[in-house]
């Protein structure tokens, strides 16, 4: 491990989970507040609300995998 | 267990004259699903109408004891409060005492009402009061005369010189001006009768005046007296409520029971519609569980009528467990009702769900934590619904505390781990995620094929299959990518051709797009490993917090322990349950389950209410 890659594989692992973790956060909020309006139409819709507004997520779980990979491969875990 | 209960398809041919009591042993029989036939729309309304009437206005009761007693009851009383009581429903009630109960509970609360609007009333003078009490003229002295006006009211401190500005074209005097707030101020204005109106018009946008008709004397001495009203109102207002509360408790069993009796007869007219009939006699058909065909036989066999038993292709779904996995029923409902003949995923998901969620907790002493919950909430036993949050929360909390040793975590705190540690090998534990991944998704791809059995359906079966020849080729690829074993490519192309070519026989292009979707899911799998991943971080950081801060001050290091570790607890529990059920629910039930089965609601009389 090159000691000047460090930075950089620090601001790919921040970037990797900003960004994806911004851009569904994005999305969960728009699920979570059309979910939020079907609860208040139907109590019953809530697990199927709270389902809908987690898929989003997915983006972010990934976003958090690339960045400690990286971390990971940078700082000779792997 | 794992298909839904066997039904079997009856119909009833039977006498018109006996067709209320045949229809009421059936409703006693209570296992007989009706099958929907025609009646006209305007029929069923008018037969149920009286009913439906005294239903509303029951349940309007009910409501209105409820936000009363809503006024009173916390989160936590609604959790740990008294249980419910089960009330037996008579044959028989007597529907006027409803009129009586309408007329107490409408006096009650005409009574809190009005106690209630005078509180707001007082209370907004009250607010006003304090607002302008640096006023020290008397308030009789800012009456309007016959030839002046008087305008109260508040202004923001940056509009007041656009108020000023205002107030020169006119010939009026600012009696006081004050500070009501960081950036508002109260002011009098004095000004001539026939200039008030014009004053008002053109100030409208930066005064917010005030009602002072109510306000007499010295605004001190109006203010004490005013507490002291407020004071004697909410205490005369939180006795009338007591008292209504206390009375109300025998109105709600009365209501509830009434409600429960009015249902059974709904119900009995409600049957109606599922009847055809003819001058002199009535067909009823629907369907029976397998187990309870007999006593159903022997139930009806007193009356002249004629059974027939069809052959079941559809029928709707009652699902059949056992007692202990009853509760993880739930998660399969709350999805929708498999097909008649498909798995019953509930002995699946009974394992599974626990085994993800102490996966992602993997924590000795927060399964220790929830299952003190658990046992807290079994204690108070409120209703259902807390019965089976403590039954969900006791399974969690043995898994996480099992897999709490297996990685050897206690409040994050690493002591000796009997499987791998997530911290220092969290390659393995990569691997690990992936390949439950891998196990669960073909799990349901043998449900998928078992329901294509069950069903005849080859389609079904060969959908499967595809997936099967795909995932040898690509999991295989991988690993003689990385080295773990040698296989000949001609066999991986083959495998892969094969399943791609299934896939594109049954779908046609959207068979072959699905393909990156379906490992996609796999690896959504790696959402277990990141999950527990960040709770150990977190963790880290909060007790490396503690370290720090126990050299200097103890009970700050104390606070930091308890709130870091209760916030992470919490958020652990609500990410790993909810990342749990999504896994099962998206990746899971995407393989083979279709939720369109209708659930078995029988034509049954309750013989009993829970009254909350």
């Amino acid at each position: 491990m090159v000691v000047q890659d460090i930075g950089l594989i620090s601001i790919s692992a921040a970037a990797a989970i900003s960004v994806c973790a911004g851009l569904s956060v994005i999305a969960q909020g728009k699920a979570a507040c059309a979910g939020q309006a079907a609860i208040t139409e139907n109590e019953k819709l809530f697990p199927k609300a709270l389902i809908l507004a987690a898929i989003t997520e997915t983006q972010a779980i990934y976003g958090l995998i690339i960045a400690l990979l990286l971390i990971f491969y940078g700082f000779g875990v792997i | 267990m794992i298909f839904p209960a066997k039904m079997k398809e009856v119909c009833i041919i039977g006498l018109k004259k006996e067709k209320d009591d045949i229809l009421e042993t059936i409703q006693d029989f209570g296992f007989l699903h009706p099958r929907e036939m025609q009646l006209p729309l305007e029929m069923q309304q008018a037969e149920i109408e009286e009913e439906v009437v005294s239903l509303g206005k029951i349940s309007k009761l009910l409501e209105k004891i409820e936000s009363m007693e809503n006024k009173r009851s916390s989160f936590l009383e609604s959790i740990f409060g008294p249980s419910n009581i089960t009330e037996k429903i008579p044959d028989k009630i007597n529907l006027k005492t409803i009129d009586g109960i309408e007329k107490n509970i409408n006096k009650h609360i005409g009574t809190l009402k009005t106690l209630e609007t005078e509180i707001k009333d007082l209370e907004e003078l009250n607010n006003l009061l304090l607002k302008i009490k640096g006023i020290k003229v008397n308030f009789s002295f800012l009456k309007s005369s016959r030839t002046t006006r008087t305008i109260i009211g508040e202004v923001y401190i940056k509009k007041i010189k656009d108020l000023q500005k205002i107030l020169n074209q006119f010939n009026t005097t600012i009696l006081d001006v004050n500070k009501i707030s960081k950036d508002k101020w109260y002011v009098i204005i004095i000004s001539h009768v026939s200039e008030a109106n014009s004053i008002k018009e053109l100030t409208q946008h930066l005064l917010k005046e005030y009602n002072m008709d109510k306000l007499i004397g010295d605004p001190k001495e109006h203010l004490t007296k005013i507490s002291k009203k407020l004071n004697r109102l909410k205490e005369e207002h939180k006795e009338s409520l007591g008292e209504f509360l206390v009375k109300s408790r025998e109105w709600k069993k009365s209501l509830t029971i009434t409600k429960g009796f009015l249902l059974n007869l709904k119900e009995k007219k409600d049957i109606q519609a599922y009847l055809k009939s003819t001058e002199k006699t009535f067909i009823l058909c629907g369907w029976v569980p397998e187990k309870h065909l007999k006593e159903f036989t022997s139930a009806i066999k007193n009356f002249d009528c004629w059974l027939n038993f069809e052959k079941v292709e559809d029928a709707p779904i009652l699902l059949e467990n056992p007692k202990i996995l009853k509760p993880f029923e739930s998660f399969v409902k709350n999805y929708g009702f498999p097909q008649y003949k498909s798995l019953d995923p509930t002995f699946m998901l009974a394992l599974t769900i626990p085994i993800f969620f102490g996966f992602m907790m993997s924590d000795v002493i927060y399964g220790i934590s929830l299952l003190v919950v658990s046992l807290l909430i079994k204690r108070s036993l409120k209703n259902k619904t807390t019965e089976w949050v403590a039954s969900m929360a006791t399974s969690f909390s043995i898994f996480t505390i099992l897999f709490g040793i297996l990685f050897g975590s206690y409040a994050g705190f690493e002591f000796h781990s009997i499987w791998l540690s997530p911290q220092q090998k969290p390659t393995a534990l990569f691997a690990v995620a992936l390949f439950i991944g891998i196990v669960h998704v073909n799990m349901g791809l043998v449900f998928n094929m078992i329901n294509g059995f069950k069903n005849k359906d080859l389609m079904t079966i060969l959908d499967s299959i595809s997936w099967f020849f795909i995932e040898f080729s690509v999991i295989s690829g991988a690993m003689k990518f990385l080295g773990a074993f040698e296989i000949s490519t001609t066999i991986l192309v083959i495998s892969l051709i094969i399943g791609s070519g299934i896939r594109f026989f049954i779908k046609k292009f959207i068979g072959i797009i699905d393909i990156p979707g379906f490992f996609g899911n796999v690896l959504s799998y790696t959402r277990l490993m990141i999950i527990l991943l960040a709770s150990a971080y977190i963790v880290y950081v909060i007790n490396f917090s503690v370290k720090m801060m126990w050299k200097t001050f103890i009970p700050l290091a104390i606070i930091i322990f308890v709130v870091g570790h209760s916030f992470n607890f919490l958020m652990g529990t609500l990410g790993a349950s909810i990342n749990s059920l999504r896994l099962h629910y998206i990746e899971f039930f995407g393989r083979f389950f279709e939720s369109n089965g209708i659930e078995y609601k029988p034509f049954r009389k309750n013989l009993s209410v829970e009254v909350i």
